[in-house]
């Protein structure tokens, strides 16, 4: 793992600043792939401070990375910070999202997640479309959403507190996205564990079990992949196949007569 | 445009985040903020107003004013022990706006539309 020493120490080379103002002109992909290889040191050491908290170091370093791309696409080197400052929010934040992300099933109303999906969606095809930063007018446009429910979903998907995130550091527990929702106080009411029993009883005796050791017992996606006798990044497309299965369930579930929320 | 301004007064209470974020913006919006900058000024207002709403445990006053060059925030806790920002929620906030600063009683921060900074 490198040193923050080792990390900073070519962020004065006259050759990555001149890389970064030729591609803030051209936007070309492969010299914005070649600085974001050159800066992937800047993203490793930034995943140390958050392992140990339920994600696998190759998940981490992927998530660091994304973010790591778009703190790239978005350096303006005419505004006198280092692209290590610049960036470090954009991959912290991208771990953040991850963290969530993981959470978002108990903790998020389906159809704000629903809209927060497709929001995210349409930012990043608009984002190439246009060939610059989507106004929330576009997604709304683009969505079918109305202004305001372009800028709730967008809240929806957005990094929450640090000390939040931090929280697991200190006591060894998950973090809070990761933890379940209290049974008073979350959306995870009787009813809707009543529900997810059912989905998950129609998954196969394997699914059951990952996403169970995953979101009940927390364990990590090593210690499952070491269990079932199948690689992390296998238990990885499992838990989001069998994720995107519950859900589509779960969306049939209510669409059925006598269940549906809204019968507009 | 004419400024625009909103205050928030509301307990110290951690569910009222979403409605300041929101609030900041909607407004920001409104002057023409794209979603990075949307995006951006959330965070910072979630850093700072989390921060404050920790220091103190009364009446919280958020105030958000926009113009032409972009969006003004200010949050002031009467009963407020002082307003202590980690490392990570300094870099953040660097990055995320124009400028900020946090005083024994709250904080204030500027974030300017991008076409703007």
């Amino acid at each position: 793992m490198p040193t923050l020493g080792d990390v900073l120490e070519h962020h004065d080379d006259p050759k990555v600043q001149k890389a970064f103002e030729r591609y803030a002109v051209s936007k070309d992909r492969s010299l914005r792939n070649q600085l974001v290889e050159v800066n992937l040191g800047l993203a490793y050491h930034l995943t140390q401070r958050y392992e140990g908290k339920g994600v696998e170091s190759a998940d981490l370093r992927q998530v660091a990375v994304v973010g790591l791309v778009k703190a790239v696409e978005r350096f303006d080197h005419t505004r006198g910070v280092t692209f290590a400052t610049f960036a470090r929010p954009f991959i912290v934040g991208e771990m953040r999202h991850h963290f969530r992300d993981l959470g978002w099933e108990l903790h998020v109303p389906r159809p704000t997640k629903e809209r927060a999906q497709r929001v995210r969606r349409s930012v990043e095809t608009l984002r190439s479309e246009l060939g610059r930063e989507p106004q929330v007018e576009d997604v709304a446009h683009d969505t079918g959403l109305t202004v305001d429910e372009v800028v709730d979903a967008l809240d929806a998907s957005r990094v929450t507190r640090t000390k939040r995130f931090e929280a697991g550091g200190s006591t060894g527990a998950p973090p809070e996205y990761m933890q379940p929702s209290s049974p008073d106080g979350g959306y995870l009411d009787v009813e809707r564990r009543e529900l997810l029993d059912g989905l998950l009883a129609t998954l196969d005796e394997r699914e059951r079990h990952i996403v169970v050791a995953r979101f009940v017992d927390e364990k990590s996606q090593q210690e499952i992949a070491d269990e079932v006798g199948v690689s992390q990044v296998h238990v990885s497309r499992l838990l989001r196949k069998t994720l995107a299965q519950l859900q589509e369930q779960l969306r049939s579930t209510m669409r059925s007569p006598g269940s549906d929320p809204d019968p507009a | 445009m004419a400024d625009h301004s909103l205050k928030l007064t509301f307990p110290c209470d951690p569910s009222v985040l979403r409605v300041v974020r929101l609030a900041a913006s909607s407004m920001a919006m409104d002057v023409g903020f794209g979603i990075n900058d949307l995006d951006d000024l959330s965070l910072a207002v979630d850093e700072l107003t989390s921060a404050l709403l920790e220091s103190a445990t009364g009446e919280v006053e958020v105030r958000i004013v926009v113009d032409d060059f972009g969006v003004t925030v200010t949050g002031v806790a009467t009963d407020s022990t002082g307003v202590e920002l980690n490392d990570l929620a300094v870099s953040i906030l660097n990055a995320a706006t124009d400028r900020f600063t946090v005083r024994e009683d709250g904080y204030s921060m500027v974030k300017l539309r991008a076409d703007v900074g």
